[in-house]
């Protein structure tokens, strides 16, 4: 009876005990281990959360009404984060440049108030801050370029240059666009209005030929003809035809769409 | 192996800085050479002077032994060398040490000739640039006098159309030197020609990306606009600095009334070519009024005709004339400028904390204000600006604001200014409180 309930205290205390691995990263960012001394736990207790400490006093409290001596089939929490973190086993000399790199996350991010009620005077530390410091001390992030003033002049020069040479070659292509579209547009309104000979309305008069309406069939056969957009895609209308993109569209996706 | 080293680094030890501790090591190693280069030394000049007679001087030429005075703060680049010269010329080294060890090295090429490939190549597309543009600017000014010499066209449309072809030409006088870095850096250092439109377009743009905006924000928060005048579009155009003797005033900071007392200056930077004459104006919204348990404004300065160019904008208060001290000179007579003379700013004990707002107002071009006359009308109590500017048809250009309370040496400034009521306080008046009425809980619960 009492090594199974042994057994389920410990396999209890395991599972606390992994998830206080994590609390214990926090503690010490928050610099709760001195917190802790001062409450005079003893040291295995620090490294357990509320339960497990209050379970761990109960069990003392009832071994020494009843033997006398500590109930050791509890095992004590694992040291290996104890190692990577406890000051007494890993010194490193600080100089005195770098204070502000070990400096614990105090005040919030936001200026909202926090609602301290639930974990009363804990300084809750911030992991958006803590995931920027890690990227940005991690050894494979590259440092960041500190340039010199004429360094620094140069950069600006080759941005602004390349800036401007990309600019014009954008304005220049644009203009070749445009310069094309503009070119087939009098094109076709050329054609609108030539009959089946070649003629325009101009030429007929000149050479005496008899007039002919602009509404006739035959002026502008040719660019009626031109403009049809049938069987070009066999039915699908190419405003409806879009080439994979690497890029998402503009208009983004349709939830409301049916059916 | 260093990669799974790496792996399993934890975030703490991550987070820690390593650039620290490599400086500190470095700093460590360099210390003990230094020392170590002190300790022979001393040992050799304990080991000669009993056995032998002094060895001869050495010669003036070596490096380590310079004379004091030879020593250049801008090329000094041992720690040895800048001790020396603090200790002997009292004067520190110019730049950077880094800086100064690289320049014995190098030669001095000017910055154009700097031979980076990717740079020159980017000059050049510059340069062809800037001659584009010079282009452009040459037939836009063709284009202009052409339209100015056009007769058959109607006056206002020719106007309109002379407004946005100078405009269009001011812009094309930017563009074709903003991209040079020898201006960026010429305006970085403080020496831009304010007279030329570049720099002008630099400052206000550096003017408007943080002052301006800062400026602003107080005017509105401490309702300067709207109270004293209403909202404008584009309003301020010019900066205006704000200084008593020493002390540079923030917008809306609070002011010790013997630091207000004297010595204000003005420092008016307008940011468009030509000179104006503008009109200086000192008002206090926050007088307090017993009777009518509100506010009165009162004006504590006013002046007009002050010039203000680009390149000046320095007004000290005590350098504008004031009415009575025309010169008896018979070729110029100098127009008097100031109306009302400055008063101290002073908030009296108990009164809430009171705004003062300088205001500067452009006139229209070539007028000059009568001083003379409008100091016989004017008054400084119940000072409505607005009125003030609709009359002379003046426009604001520029604003800054400080704040006055009551502290320990309000007393000895109204005092020297001759005010009367320096012993008075101000004191809330009770107000009975309205009779409660419990509602039912029915509807308000």
């Amino acid at each position: 009876m009492v090594c199974t309930r042994s057994k389920e205290r410990d396999r209890r205390c395991k599972l606390k005990v992994t998830s206080t691995e994590k609390k214990t990263l926090i503690a010490q960012q928050r610099g709760d281990s001195g917190a802790a001394a001062v409450l005079g736990m003893s040291c295995r207790e620090r490294y357990l959360d509320r339960d497990a400490r209050r379970h761990h006093r109960r069990l003392q409290r009832r071994d020494d009404l009843e033997d006398g001596h500590t109930h050791d089939n509890m095992k004590p929490p694992s040291t290996a984060l104890l190692r990577a973190f406890s000051p007494l086993w890993r010194t490193n000399a600080i100089p005195f440049t770098a204070r502000g790199c070990l400096a614990q996350q105090q005040s919030s991010f936001s200026t909202t108030e926090q609602r301290m009620a639930r974990d009363k005077g804990k300084p809750k530390t911030d992991m958006r801050i803590t995931l920027i410091r890690y990227h940005l001390k991690h050894p494979l992030t590259p440092r960041p370029l500190r340039f010199s003033r004429n360094r620094a002049l140069r950069h600006w020069t080759i941005h602004r240059a390349w800036r401007l040479y990309q600019s014009k070659l954008r304005l220049s292509r644009q203009l070749e666009l445009e310069r094309q579209y503009n070119s087939m547009a009098s094109a076709c309104e050329a054609l609108r209005l030539i009959d089946s000979h070649g003629l325009t309305a101009e030429d007929r008069s000149k050479l005496g030929e008899p007039e002919v309406s602009e509404g006739g069939k035959d002026v502008g056969r040719l660019y009626r003809i031109a403009m049809r957009k049938d069987q070009i895609w066999d039915g699908v209308p190419i405003e409806y035809a879009r080439i994979q993109t690497e890029s998402p569209p503009r208009d983004g996706w349709n939830h409301s769409w049916t059916r | 192996m260093i990669a799974p080293k790496r792996l399993s680094r934890s975030l703490q030890s991550v987070t820690q800085c390593t650039n620290h501790e490599r400086q500190s090591f470095l700093q460590f190693t360099r210390r003990t050479l230094s020392s170590t280069v002190h300790i022979n030394a001393s040992v050799e000049s304990a080991s000669t002077p009993s056995s032998q007679p002094p060895p001869p001087p050495p010669p003036a030429s070596t490096d380590r032994l310079e004379d004091a005075s030879s020593l250049n703060p801008e090329n000094v680049f041992t720690r040895r060398e800048e001790r020396k010269l603090v200790r002997t010329q009292k004067i520190n080294p110019v730049s950077s040490r880094r800086r100064r060890a690289a320049l014995q090295s190098t030669d001095s090429v000017p910055f154009e000739q700097l031979p980076y490939q990717c740079f020159q190549e980017a000059r050049k597309i510059l340069i062809a640039d800037r001659a584009e543009k010079i282009k452009q600017i040459e037939v836009q000014r063709e284009r202009i006098a052409r339209v100015k010499d056009n007769e058959n066209m109607n006056e206002t449309a020719k106007k309109q159309k002379l407004d946005s072809m100078n405009r269009h030409l001011a812009e094309l006088k930017i563009w074709a030197d903003i991209n040079d870095p020898i201006v960026k850096k010429t305006f970085e250092d403080g020496k831009g020609d304010l007279n030329k439109p570049i720099y002008r377009f630099l400052a206000d743009r550096k003017w408007r990306s943080y002052a301006r905006k800062l400026l602003v924000q107080r005017i509105t928060q401490m309702n300067v606009i709207p109270d004293i005048l209403p909202h404008i579009t584009d309003f301020p155009t010019a900066s205006v600095d704000l200084s008593f003797g020493r002390h540079d005033v923030q917008p809306g900071a609070f002011v010790l009334s013997e630091i207000s007392e004297k010595y204000c200056k003005l420092n008016v930077q307008v940011y468009d070519k030509g000179e104006r004459m503008v009109t200086i104006v000192v008002v206090n919204p926050d007088l307090p009024n017993v009777e009518k348990d509100g506010f009165d404004y009162r004006c504590h300065f006013l002046a007009a005709n002050v010039p203000v160019n680009p390149t000046s904008g320095s007004i000290p208060f005590s350098f504008l004339r004031s009415l009575g001290s025309e010169s008896g000179k018979d070729s110029q007579v100098e127009t008097p400028q100031i109306i009302l003379p400055y008063l101290p700013s002073y908030a009296q004990k108990g009164a809430p904390y009171q705004r003062m707002a300088v205001f500067v107002l452009q006139q229209p071009d070539g007028v000059t204000l009568d001083v003379a006359g409008i100091a016989t009308r004017a008054k400084r109590e119940n000072f409505i600006l607005r009125s003030f500017i609709d009359r002379h048809k003046l426009k604001p250009i520029g604003v800054n604001m400080w704040r006055t309370k009551w502290d320990d040496s309000t007393a000895g400034v109204m005092e020297r200014a001759g005010i009367e009521g320096s012993d008075v306080e101000f004191k809330r008046k009770k107000i009975e409180p309205l009779p409660y009425k419990k509602l039912d809980g029915e509807r308000y619960r």
